[in-house]
């Protein structure tokens, strides 16, 4: 061959060129920190240069690896980009960008500075999705938190994968549009395709799943979880293997009363940055972390921005703690804060997280490590040193937030082989839901506002000048009497009271009779009982 | 260009195509395939070529493709091609006479398969 002749030639200029020409491309996005979200502009513009695509504003690894998907997704879809560096800036460059939803905004920014999608087109769009390297769009996580924070922040519309549509949806009021791929959201942002629209909203009531009418006899224990589930109040169990503590506990979220829309909201956000399958569900979720689930698995943690752990993870609903001695004290000690505040506050170097956490805590421990002591039957084989250390790993302070402590026998032979007499989950859930509205009615008549940030009011959280108030002076001097005899402190008179209240709620009366606080003060002395 | 034949041949068929086309630019060409190893600096510049109209002295690198792939000619200088060209680019001025102290950095594409070729001027 001799000279490039035949060849067609194109010269095209540097950085150092007109700038006047060029489109200025912007499409919306959300940078979230847990489940706070933050306006942020994608703008994409052709500079001269090599072709590239260069990703700027504070991107974490997975945001700058966005370029390598989009540049591929675009030849995979025939769209053409410039023979020249294509800058996106991530505005304001101060706050850090995580995560694969940025993938479908700047790709639309790209697209649009190529001049495949007119610039007024992408007028109050916000996107979030990430982008495959065959141009596909498919959800990524945080998708919720996400459509929250385009609502608050008026965004005219939301641009998801239609697999997220649903999820999207479940925020009131913003116009949400699904795609399944590259060229879908070029068509629908140019106005040439409308977009999948989301279905009505689906609210699913999960099947509470094992029902409480199993259990045979532990009459006291099944007082006391229909008093927690009432009340609120954290429990714990202590009795041998097979008497039932945990076949009791996975029953609580049976008996617990649906969630209202806004808490349902809320957890279906958590599970959304986790990027889980996300639809509103109102049965309260239940989680129950292994013994040796560290610190940060169960109140939250990992570099940079913190992700929830297992108390987030049960925001609503019910932590179940199976063989709590076996837990370091150090971890335990952890879930001091968010029992106390209903939230965890994990700080990082770069970042200040804040994930809802308000649980209700159900432990469960053996008496002892042979797990006999107490019990009829075979005799305790520890030492009495074993057993201190044992029963040592639970803090005071945290045995102390526990209102209800249960010790539990094994079931005898006659009630295992006898027919079961149990009333079922649908019964006793009818009563805590009669029981609880007492109390909330109440609650709200004394004006008393939850300690923690909380939709509703539980007789665990309301203030102790409402607690006082509503129970009568001969029930308070019988308590006094009782915290005097064993010696307890102050808070223990305030959460023992607090078990009075939900007793007599429980039996629908407003009055609180010395009676009930016996009742609270036996559901509090239990394990210091035999050992 | 002979069928099969192996990448260096597609490199210098590429590389003769664009001294032919800075030359029809008015550029003069001072040196080819300039090689250096000094110390831990080795590598070759393409081409350098004097732009007498502006006063500068440009390095063209030259990249040839014969099909699509790895999103084109232009697509295969990354950031460390970028600063060992600047490195080449300084140890060739230490060397050579020339007449100006201006320095650009042009890169050529050239797709064979095509035969499209994309002259990118001030490219770094």
């Amino acid at each position: 061959m001799s000279a490039g002749n035949s060849f067609t030639v194109e010269v095209s200029a540097g950085p150092a060129s007109d700038t006047s020409s060029r489109v200025l491309a912007r499409v919306g996005a959300v940078a979230l920190t847990g489940l706070a979200g933050a306006m942020v502009t994608a703008e994409a513009v052709v500079a001269g240069g090599l072709p590239q695509i260069r990703i700027v504003g504070l991107p974490d690894a997975t945001v700058r690896e966005a370029a390598d998907r989009i540049r591929s997704a675009c030849q995979q879809s025939a769209f053409s980009l410039p023979g020249a560096k294509v800058v996106v800036n991530l505005a304001p460059a101060g706050i850090r960008k995580v995560g694969s939803g940025f993938d479908l905004p700047i790709a639309l920014a790209v697209l649009c500075a190529a001049g495949h999608i007119p610039p007024d087109r992408l007028d109050g769009i916000v996107a979030w999705g990430e982008v495959g390297l065959d141009g596909g769009v498919s959800p990524s996580a945080g998708t919720l938190p996400v459509a929250t924070a385009a609502r608050r922040n008026g965004a005219g519309r939301l641009m998801v994968a239609s697999q997220a549509l649903a999820e999207a949806a479940l925020v009131a009021g913003l116009d949400v549009v699904g795609v399944d791929s590259l060229r879908d959201a070029v068509a629908v942002a140019a106005g040439h395709r409308s977009g999948a629209r989301p279905g009505p909203v689906a609210v699913s009531h999960s099947p509470h799943g094992p029902d409480l009418a199993a259990v045979r006899g532990q009459h006291v224990a099944r007082r006391c979880l229909e008093l927690a589930a009432v009340g609120g109040h954290h429990m714990l169990m202590v009795g041998p293997p097979g008497c039932g503590k945990s076949m009791l506990a996975r029953r609580l979220p049976s008996i617990l009363p649906p969630l209202a829309h806004e808490e349902a909201l809320e957890v279906a956000a958590i599970r959304s940055i986790m990027g889980e399958r996300v639809r509103l569900d109102l049965r309260p979720p239940f989680r129950d972390p292994h013994h040796a689930t560290s610190t940060a698995g169960l109140i939250g943690g990992g570099s940079g921005v913190a992700r929830p752990g297992e108390v987030s993870r049960a925001h609503r609903g019910v932590l179940f703690l199976d063989e709590v001695l076996e837990t370091p004290r150090a971890t335990l000690d952890a879930l001091r804060e968010p029992l106390e505040t209903g939230r965890v506050v994990l700080v990082r170097s770069q970042s200040r997280v804040t994930y809802p956490a308000a649980v209700q805590l159900v432990a469960a421990a053996n008496p002892c490590p042979c797990g006999r002591a107490g019990a009829a039957g075979r005799p305790c084989t520890c030492r009495p040193d074993q057993v201190a250390r044992h029963r040592s790993r639970l803090s005071g302070p945290l045995l102390d937030r526990i209102d209800l402590h249960l010790a539990m026998e094994p079931v005898s032979q006659d009630v295992l082989v006898g027919p079961s007499s149990g009333e079922s989950s649908d019964v006793v859930a009818a009563r805590v839901v009669a029981a609880r509205a007492l109390a909330t009615s109440r609650w709200s008549e004394f004006g008393a506002q939850p300690s923690g940030p909380r939709a509703r009011m539980l007789t665990r959280d309301v203030s102790s000048d409402a607690v006082r108030a509503s129970t009568g002076r001969p029930a308070q001097r019988r308590l006094a009497r009782a915290i005097e005899a064993f010696g307890w402190s102050a808070r223990a008179f305030d959460r023992c009271l607090r078990v009075a209240r939900t007793i007599a709620d429980v039996d629908g009366r407003d009055r609180v009779e010395p009676a009930d606080v016996d009742e609270a003060v036996a559901h509090r002395v239990d394990l210091d009982g035999p050992s | 260009m002979p069928a099969g034949a192996g990448h260096a041949a597609t490199g210098s068929h590429g590389e003769q195509l664009a001294v032919e086309h800075v030359s029809s630019l008015g550029m003069e060409v001072l040196a080819r395939n300039w090689r250096i190893s000094q110390g831990d600096l080795r590598g070759e510049l393409d081409i350098v070529a004097l732009d007498h109209l502006n006063g500068i002295v440009v390095f063209v690198e030259v990249k040839t493709r014969r099909g699509e792939g790895f999103g084109g000619p232009l697509g295969a200088i990354d950031g460390r091609k970028r600063a060992q060209l600047r490195r080449l680019a300084m140890a060739f001025m230490g060397q050579a006479r020339l007449p100006y102290r201006e320095v650009r950095f042009d890169v050529v594409g050239v797709r064979l398969d095509t035969r499209h070729l994309h002259h990118v001027v001030d490219a770094l």
